[in-house]
């Protein structure tokens, strides 16, 4: 081979050498290894009111990044009701193990926080972290895909000052070579608005729309996976439609990104799983919700005409509805493990509005506690302890229900009865007698715990019904008797011990107005202990 | 969907427990009863029967005892029922509520007449204070035909009772009237109860309960035709005490006037007088032991009846 034969045949070999190491180059990214932090917090703080559902909207979607977003159990920690440093800590931790196995993999961060904001900050029970750290401490994540979803009121705050847009949609540069790379911040609302929660969801809009929106429903480009842009898009339109109606006010989520590279972020691949629902295309039109055994929404399909829907929901029992305009179709659904289910419409049946499946959730942590107790009871003044009702030990027991209105309120309803004997001093005779009285009431409190909960005080408002009764031991004098409502207001203390077992101090004051020898406004107090199991 | 619910506002809740919290007010003014010292009051003012009993001077007379132990027994036995008749008006005030309270005042009833039909009863009593501070009750017992207007009520029976700190003791007086009543057709007289108040025109009555030995005066009066015209009965004692009783009757032919005195043993001595009429200023007397036999007998009228000695009497002549 001559000099110039040899020349031409190196820079071919050079040439096809760098179009190798190029297209190496091109095609070898690391794999992505998937991260959430998700924290749900019920408690924001003194001058907060206690949330219902946001440790629950961080269960359910880490739930579904571990099914369906390719995110491992491991690296999903759920945080409930934790405090700043808590969060921290976990970010911390999960940001060492990326810097550990920075080389080997390219890493994605999802934090998700569900609770209070106020202010400009997120309130983590008693500790606050402010918008612009979390958005700093997240642009200082080693993950190449940052991306933080905040639901909590005014959450947009976060993204205004980024020119943010409560946008129904937001388009990735799918033009650019590599992997998209950088920061995505979503918010429930906007940073004047209020996020909202619905007993019917047991949830937020925002997290439950979310939610459907990765087991399939927000799949647009019907690729069986849902990137974070067709999520987002379907989160906005669900929240704002769902909310326009409600007395806060539409709620508009926003959005702000700062990415690199190309294509949009998946968020989850819902049909590597094989389970759930199949919407078939002959299927009418409309919203198909799936209702779970709590009567809760757990899934939404939004179907359109002449395209088949498919959504990734767990297994389990369902009952699933479409509404008419005069009418509900409803249904039942088994889908087994590991099974796609296709629905049948023409098997669901007509029923009345009135018999909506959709119930409502309960709070989570209904309790049920029994408890018996003693106690004392007198009256504030001496002339009616004296001559009218005289002081009395009380024996009885109280049934109580914790967290059915919300979760720090307990109702409970009480009855207890006791004997005294006294003597009734009287210008014309001095009369012994027995004295006898039966109480019942029902009562409203807010509770507060502290500390790890073992210590609880507790205060709020109580309904009587006393009957007080007398008899005289002279048999010729006729029994006497009274009967009265008396609102009065209660507090105390109770110390939670293992089992389910609790003691507890209370005191009670409350208002009697005796009407029968003249109107006498009179108080009294009472004390007790009282000891409950709760289950 | 169910309405949203803001995850700060909680309006509605607080609505709810403020509605809640009205209701709870509005029924705390729902009290019923009548449990009242003020009644207890009313009702241990007034006497009854037992208060006011004369109490058994000894055994039932047998053929041995004397003539005037039986009628002392048989007068106890009278002035008991009396008494007991007027008072037992008052029975509805000790064993039930009022029906109407006002301040110092009870009334119980209007309530359908006893062996009356067509007639309705009531008992107002009133708490009076005398100036030195005395505090007293006074009641009456008033009757009314149905149809009468409401207005209408005619007593029976009214009294004061002065109560002493004791059950049902005290210093009291009582009337009774049924003239009216007789003229308003009232039924007084009961032929199935000869001890109640039948042929009574009018009836008084102190007594002094408070302290022993009790004292019971009781004046009656029949209405026109009936003898005897009057009669009047006096005991002083107490249980287990002894007593005195004087019964004076007017009446026709003759009146006259019975002291009887006992023992707390039971024994005992009777001084009848004749007040008016034949043999007026003529005594009798009878003595008689604990067993009630007669033990002295004397009738200056008749005496080859007289018997024993003065001696054994249980107390000398008048």
């Amino acid at each position: 081979m001559n000099r110039s034969a040899r020349g031409a045949a190196a820079r071919t070999v050079a040439v096809l050498a760098l179009l190798t190491a190029r297209a190496a180059t091109t095609h070898a990214e690391p794999p992505l290894h998937r991260y959430a932090l998700l924290l749900g917090n019920d408690h924001g703080g003194e001058d907060t009111r206690p949330l219902l559902y946001a440790v629950e909207d961080a269960r359910r979607l880490r739930e579904v990044l571990v099914r369906l977003g390719g995110v491992r159990a491991e690296d999903a920690p759920l945080l409930a009701n934790a405090s700043v440093g808590q969060f921290l800590a976990a970010l911390d931790g999960l940001e060492e193990r990326m810097r550990a196995e920075a080389g080997q993999s390219r890493a994605s961060l999802l934090v998700y926080f569900s609770g209070h904001a106020k202010d400009g900050d997120l309130r983590l029970g008693g500790t606050r972290l402010s918008l612009e750290t979390l958005r700093a401490r997240i642009a200082r994540s080693p993950a190449e895909v940052r991306i933080a979803i905040i639901d909590s009121c005014r959450s947009g705050a976060l993204t205004r000052s980024k020119g943010a847009r409560h946008a129904p949609a937001f388009a990735i540069d799918a033009t650019r070579p590599d992997a998209a790379r950088g920061t995505v911040f979503l918010t429930s609302s906007s940073f004047d608005e209020d996020a909202q929660e619905s007993d019917a969801l047991a949830g937020s809009y925002f997290s439950h729309h979310l939610v459907s929106a990765l087991q399939g429903d927000a799949d647009r480009s019907r690729d069986g996976r849902v990137t974070l842009a067709e999520a987002y898009d379907y989160a906005y339109a669900r929240t704002v439609a769902d909310t326009a109606d409600s007395m806060a006010g539409a709620q508009h989520p926003t959005f702000s990104y700062d990415l690199k590279g190309n294509g949009d972020l998946v968020l989850t691949d819902y049909v590597s799983q094989h389970e759930g629902l199949y919407v078939p295309a002959p299927a009418p039109a409309g919203t198909y919700y799936l209702i779970d055994a709590r009567g809760t929404v757990a899934a939404e399909v939004v179907k359109e005409p002449g395209a088949d829907r498919r959504i990734a929901v767990r297994s389990g029992r369902y009952r699933i509805k479409r509404r008419l305009a005069d009418r509900l179709r409803i249904g039942e659904i088994d889908i087994p493990p590991g099974a796609l289910i296709t629905l049948d419409e023409a098997r669901l049946r007509d029923a009345a509005f009135a018999d909506d499946p959709v119930k409502g959730v309960r709070p989570s942590d209904v309790r049920w506690r029994v408890g018996l107790g003693a106690g004392g009871q007198g009256f504030f003044d001496a002339p009616t302890r004296d001559s009218l009702f005289p002081p009395v030990s009380l024996f009885g027991g109280e049934l109580a229900v914790a967290g059915f209105f919300r979760h720090d309120v307990v109702f409970a309803l009480d009855v207890a009865a006791g004997a005294a004997r006294a003597t009734l001093e009287r210008p014309s005779a001095t009369l012994p007698f027995r004295f006898r009285e039966l109480t019942t009431g029902a009562s409203l409190w807010y509770e507060r715990r502290w500390g790890d909960g073992a210590l609880v005080t507790f205060a709020g408002a109580r309904l009587a019904l006393l009957l007080l009764r007398r008899a005289f031991d002279d048999a010729t004098l006729a029994d006497q008797s009274y009967s009265a409502f008396s609102p009065g207001l209660l507090a105390g203390t109770s110390w939670r011990f293992g089992g389910g077992l609790s003691l507890t101090a209370r005191l009670r004051a409350h208002y009697l107005l005796y009407n029968v020898d003249e109107n006498r406004s009179l108080g009294y107090v009472e004390a007790g202990f009282s000891g409950a199991y709760e289950f | 969907m169910r309405a949203a619910v803001s995850r700060v506002c909680f309006r509605s809740t607080a609505r709810r427990l403020l509605l809640a919290g009205a209701c709870g007010l509005l029924l705390a003014g729902c009290g019923e009863g009548d449990y009242s010292n003020e009644d207890v009051d009313f009702q241990t003012s007034v006497p009854d029967g037992q208060s006011l009993a004369v109490p058994p001077i000894g055994p039932e007379p047998t053929p041995a005892s004397p003539e005037y132990y039986g009628t002392t027994v048989s007068v106890v036995g009278k002035l008991n029922a009396v008494v007991d008749a007027v008072l037992a008006l008052l029975d509805r005030v000790r064993v039930s509520p009022p029906s109407r309270r006002a301040p110092g005042e009870r009334t119980w009833g209007p309530f359908p007449a006893e062996r009356a039909p067509g007639w309705s009863a009531r008992v107002i009593l009133a708490r009076q204070v005398s100036a030195a501070g005395v505090l007293s009750f006074a009641y009456r017992f008033e009757l009314r035909p149905d149809a009468a207007p409401d207005d209408a009520w005619l007593p029976l029976l009214t009294g004061t009772a002065q109560p002493a700190g004791s059950l049902r003791r005290g210093l009291g007086d009582f009337q009774i009237t049924t003239t009216d009543l007789r003229a308003a057709g009232f039924p007084i007289d009961d032929p199935a109860n000869p001890d109640d108040l039948n042929d009574i025109a009018t009836l008084s009555a102190r007594y002094d309960s408070a302290s022993l030995p009790r004292a019971v005066h009781l004046d009656t009066r029949n209405i026109a035709g009936v003898s005897p015209e009057r009669a009047v009965y006096d005991f002083t004692g107490a249980a287990g005490a002894g007593g005195q009783m004087t019964f004076a009757v007017d009446g026709a032919p003759q009146s006259f006037s019975l002291t009887s005195r006992w023992t707390t043993g039971g024994a005992g001595r009777a001084d009848l007088t004749l007040t008016s009429g034949p043999g007026a200023g003529l005594a009798a007397v009878n003595c008689w032991t604990e067993t009630a036999s007669a033990s002295y007998t004397h009738y200056p009228w008749d005496e080859t009846r007289t018997a024993g000695s003065a001696t054994a009497c249980a107390f000398p002549g008048p």
